[in-house]
């Protein structure tokens, strides 16, 4: 159905909120959909092992129900649940409204994995320049790869600058030498190229719910800072 | 003599040298026939030593050589930190061998000989340098990448890889001192190897600071190692066997993409082996190019690290269906069989460390096990279930039957014809050279005739093999010029018109799949048609050669028997896979569209740029791989009328040769007859 209302909020290129962007990045699996669930405090994406085949789902704040914005402008209204049945190749992205609490301070764009082999990373160029900040996640297992570094190389260098790095399924690497060793041989290579890098299991965050120890262990507290000097250098917190 | 206990008595021989312990030696059961077939074969070629003439001596040394090179290959190739080392090394149930890191790690194709006659004594390592030229290549262009980087005029590559050389450069003058590059083209042997010794040289070793021990001398050799050799006794294989571990696509620079192919090319199975939890994404795409010109029954998948998995009992089908849609999409080999494992398991059960798996492991190997259950075959200790749910059972089985029923099936076969032709010539040139003929006396031969006779007809089956071979080798010449010509045309053309109908800024890329698919039909083509012309020469020369023993020495043909060598299979057409630049990201090439000048000009230059990359891989295919069926085919054809013309000489031979052999005839025809019948026997069954 097409969407009859305003539709002026759900142009990406529409920067009036004033709220910075920040998109999701990283190969497919590498737990950016998981992220965002546990940002939003609720599932609002899927999650799965294999490639999820999404056009990139832009959340922000509010209470309008979720649309799809088509590569001729049209707008659509989308059911939730039927996500994983939108086509990427006519769907410019998805835009999902949420009352998460950090949804006061930023957008988020969940963008579709970089290495998917059936589908192009190139169509969402036009999405990326929208946004202001990367948080990059890899996984600790077969981290930072040369396909990552390559297409990090080719993002705008202003959004390069205030990027994070996450290295999920930290809960893999069991032993303290193995996730010391990894994260030592990223520091190397990506060279101060990132504002942060943080050792992080998702999963783990998840099921820590609002114990402290439990988030602090799972790598969640350390990335929350990150994010909000992030967000603060970013001018969101001041206003 | 008894054949058929002699025959039990080898198949006993081998039960019995089994290891209670090793899971592997069931595994690998399918390869107990061709074991039997070598041990066989090595038998009759021992005592023909004992009762053969010079000449016979001579050819019967040459042929044990042969059996004893038989060593069927199985190379892993895959992502990185997929687990292929840790996979190898629970194959070969020593979980610690090579090693096995959290980071980028193996950068030497690495292989594995094992032996099972070698004692442990005997275990020996070998690594070789690169060559003066590859370093140099590497140095100064920056290697392949450098090349490609050039080509397609991508500026900021180019200068990656430079200054990526340059640091490698400097950490092997660090690691082994300024005169390091003296080593290039030598080897290092030693008389044994451990763990550390490996470590020096096959790993990538740490770029930054590690505090332990061994740090600093890992991977010390590595940058500068092209190849490692490890052979080792291991009494579970039932024949020799040669598993390779590679870096796979884990080169930065490409200078070990041709080694691998080599590896490749020279392997008789490959194991791709795919982490779990990011099964085939576009960086694999290099991969995926090069096993799709394998056949799918000489690839299997390994999908590894199962144990990662949350939720395996739903997570691997859906992972499976994945994976064939991506493989079919990229017209690789879809049908392939794909395994699913955890060499985690395998080596927490070798090293009896189950009961330490961590929480979330011991919870997907339950929830594994539970949707298993109905595929396990009865009976199975609690290890053994925790083995097959590892994969590596069904891994080892995979691979045994591939080598039993393939290629290495093929060339043991290759060899008992040669040697069914020695015994069968010395059969009847005893029978016609001596008194053991009952019937009738043997028609007396008039040897130089019988000699200028004999070169007629090799000219004659030479002669057709080579006209034969040379058409096809025009014919494929011409139509892959052809393919590529056309090629070249279209892709210019698409080029011109993105230039002439889009903006700057939008990304264009021309895919050379295309291309590959139609060199590779055509080699097949080739590869089919010569097969049958080497098929018909070489049968149509093994019966004109009976006729020439019926001839000349009345030697009646259904009591002589030359078998026809079988056509070697061609080799698979790897080097189609090698990464030219049209496959690089197009990031690469955007620079490069944008520039100003006009459209025709950049054409040429397009056109120039595909030609040069693509050259390479044509000049391969004709003078590496076409010439090489050819060349192999005319050294097999050599071999079957060497042998016959040693048949006629033994039956045509003075006085004092024709005495020592008398000396032994007795033992001889004994052994002679019943090496034809163990022959029979333990070959039965073989397709003609
Ligand atoms: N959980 C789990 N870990 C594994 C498995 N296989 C390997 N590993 C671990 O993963 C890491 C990488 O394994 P390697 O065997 O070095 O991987 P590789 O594919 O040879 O890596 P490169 O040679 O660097 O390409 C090591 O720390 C292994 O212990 C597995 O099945 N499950
Ligand atoms: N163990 C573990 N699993 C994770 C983690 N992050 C993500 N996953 C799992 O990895 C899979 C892929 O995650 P998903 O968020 O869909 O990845 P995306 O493709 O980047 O959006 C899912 O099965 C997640 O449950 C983590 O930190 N630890
Ligand atoms: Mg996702
Ligand atoms: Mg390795």
């Amino acid at each position: 159905m097409t969407y009859a209302g305003d539709t002026s909020q759900f142009e990406i290129s529409n920067r009036s909120t004033g709220k910075p962007r920040i998109a999701l990045m990283g190969e497919f699996s590498a737990g950016k959909s998981t992220l965002c669930n546990l940002i939003l405090g609720e599932t609002v994406l899927p999650t799965k092992v294999t490639a999820t085949r999404l056009p990139p789902v832009w959340v922000a704040k509010g209470d309008t129900g979720p649309i799809r914005m088509d590569r001729s402008g049209q707008i659509h209204e989308v059911d939730l649940d039927g996500l994983d049945r939108i086509r990427p190749d006519n769907t410019r992205y998805i835009k999902v409204h949420k009352s998460a609490e950090l949804l006061d301070l930023c957008d988020f764009v969940d963008m579709p994995g970089i290495s998917d082999p059936n589908m192009s990373s190139l169509a969402w160029d036009d999405v990326i320049v929208e946004t202001d900040a990367v948080i990059w996640c890899t996984h600790a297992t077969q981290a930072w790869r040369q396909s990552e570094a390559a297409a990090w190389q080719s993002l705008p260098e202003k959004i390069r600058d205030r990027s994070l790095l996450l290295l999920t399924r930290i809960d893999k690497l069991i032993a303290e030498r193995d996730r010391t060793r990894v994260l030592r041989r990223i520091e190397q290579e990506t060279a101060g190229g990132f504002r942060g890098i943080y050792p992080i299991s998702l999963t783990d965050a998840m099921a820590a719910g609002e114990d402290p120890d439990l988030l602090r262990d799972a790598g969640a507290e350390a990335f929350a800072n990150g994010l909000v000097a992030l967000l603060s250098d970013l001018g969101s917190l001041q206003r | 003599m008894n054949i058929e206990t002699d025959i039990q008595a080898l198949e006993t021989d081998l039960a019995v040298d089994a290891p209670e312990t090793s899971f592997t030696r069931h595994d690998l059961s399918a390869l107990d026939p061709l074991a039997v077939r070598q041990q066989a074969l090595s038998k009759i070629l021992d005592d023909l030593i004992k009762v053969g003439d010079r000449a016979t001596i001579e050819r019967t040394r040459k042929l044990q050589a042969r059996l004893g090179e038989f060593e069927p290959a199985i190379t892993m190739i895959g992502q990185v930190k997929a687990g292929k080392t840790s996979l190898v090394n629970a194959m070969i149930g020593r979980p610690a061998l090579l090693p096995a890191d959290v980071n980028p790690w193996t950068s030497v194709v690495t292989s594995l000989h094992l032996d099972p006659k070698m004692s442990a004594a005997q275990n020996s390592a070998r690594f070789e340098f690169l060559d003066r030229m590859d370093w140099d290549r590497l140095v100064k262009g920056g290697g392949r990448i450098g090349e490609l980087a050039r080509r397609a005029g991508a500026e900021s590559e180019l200068q990656r890889v430079t200054d990526q050389v340059a640091a490698l450069r400097e950490k092997s003058r660090k690691r082994l001192g300024s005169k390091f590059e003296m080593l290039l083209g030598q080897e290092h042997d030693y008389g044994f190897f451990d763990n550390e010794l490996i470590e020096r040289y096959v790993c990538l070793g740490d770029d930054f600071e590690d505090d332990t021990e061994t740090s600093k001398d890992r991977g010390r050799f590595a940058d500068i190692t092209k190849a490692a050799h490890i052979h080792m006794a291991h009494e579970a294989a039932p024949i020799k066997l040669c598993v390779r571990d590679t870096p796979g696509v884990n080169d930065t620079f490409l200078v070990r993409e041709q080694i691998t192919m080599k590896a490749i090319r020279g392997s008789q199975l490959c194991v791709v082996v795919l982490a779990a939890h990011q099964a085939l994404s576009s960086v694999d795409m290099a991969l995926v190019r090069l096993i799709s010109n394998l056949k799918s029954r000489d690839v299997i998948i390994f999908v590894n690290r199962i144990d990662e998995l949350a939720d395996p009992k739903t997570q691997v089908p859906e992972i499976r269906a994945s994976l064939t849609e991506t493989l079919k999409a990229h017209h690789g080999p879809e049908d392939a069989e794909i395994i699913f494992g955890s060499a985690a398991w395998a080596s927490h059960l070798l090293n009896d460390t189950l009961t330490e798996l961590d929480a979330q492991s011991a919870d997907a190997l339950l929830n594994y096990t539970r949707a298993q259950l109905d595929t396990l075959p009865h009976g199975l200790s609690d290890q053994e279930i925790v083995w097959h749910l590892s994969g590596l059972s069904g891994l080892q089985r995979a691979v045994a039957n591939r080598i039993a029923s393939g290629a290495a099936e093929t060339a043991l076969q290759g060899i008992e014809r040669h040697v069914r032709n020695l015994l069968n010539g010395i059969k009847i040139s005893d029978a016609q050279s001596g008194a053991a003929r009952q019937d009738s006396a043997p028609k007396e031969i008039d040897a130089q005739s019988a000699q200028a006779d004999f070169a007629e007809l090799e000219k004659e089956i030479s002669g057709s093999f080579e006209t034969g071979m040379s058409k096809l080798h025009t014919t494929f010449a011409d139509r892959i010029a052809r393919v590529h010509e056309s090629y070249l045309d279209r892709a210019t053309a698409a080029l011109v018109q993105h230039l002439e109908t889009a903006g700057d800024g939008t990304v264009w890329s021309y895919d050379p799949t295309g291309l590959r698919m139609l060199l590779r039909s055509s080699y097949q083509t080739y590869a089919k048609r010569s097969k049958d012309l080497i098929s018909q020469v070489f049968t149509v020369g093994a019966e004109d050669l009976c006729g020439f023993f019926e001839r000349v020495a009345g030697v009646p043909p259904e009591s002589f028997e030359i078998s026809p060598p079988q056509a070697a299979p061609a080799p698979e057409p790897v080097v189609l896979g090698k990464t030219i630049a049209l496959d690089l990201q197009s990031s690469w090439w955007a620079t490069w569209l944008q520039s100003k000048t006009s459209a025709r000009l950049q054409s040429d230059k397009f056109r120039k740029l595909i030609e040069a990359e693509t050259a390479p891989i044509m000049t391969a295919l004709l003078d590496d791989y076409a010439a090489s069926i050819r060349d192999d085919a005319q050294s097999q054809l050599n071999e079957l009328l060497d042998e016959q013309r040693q048949v006629l000489t033994r039956m045509t031979q003075g006085d004092e040769a024709h005495f020592a052999l008398t000396s032994k005839r007795e033992a001889r025809i004994e052994m002679v007859n019943s090496g034809l019948v163990t022959l029979d026997t333990v070959f039965k069954g073989e397709a003609d």
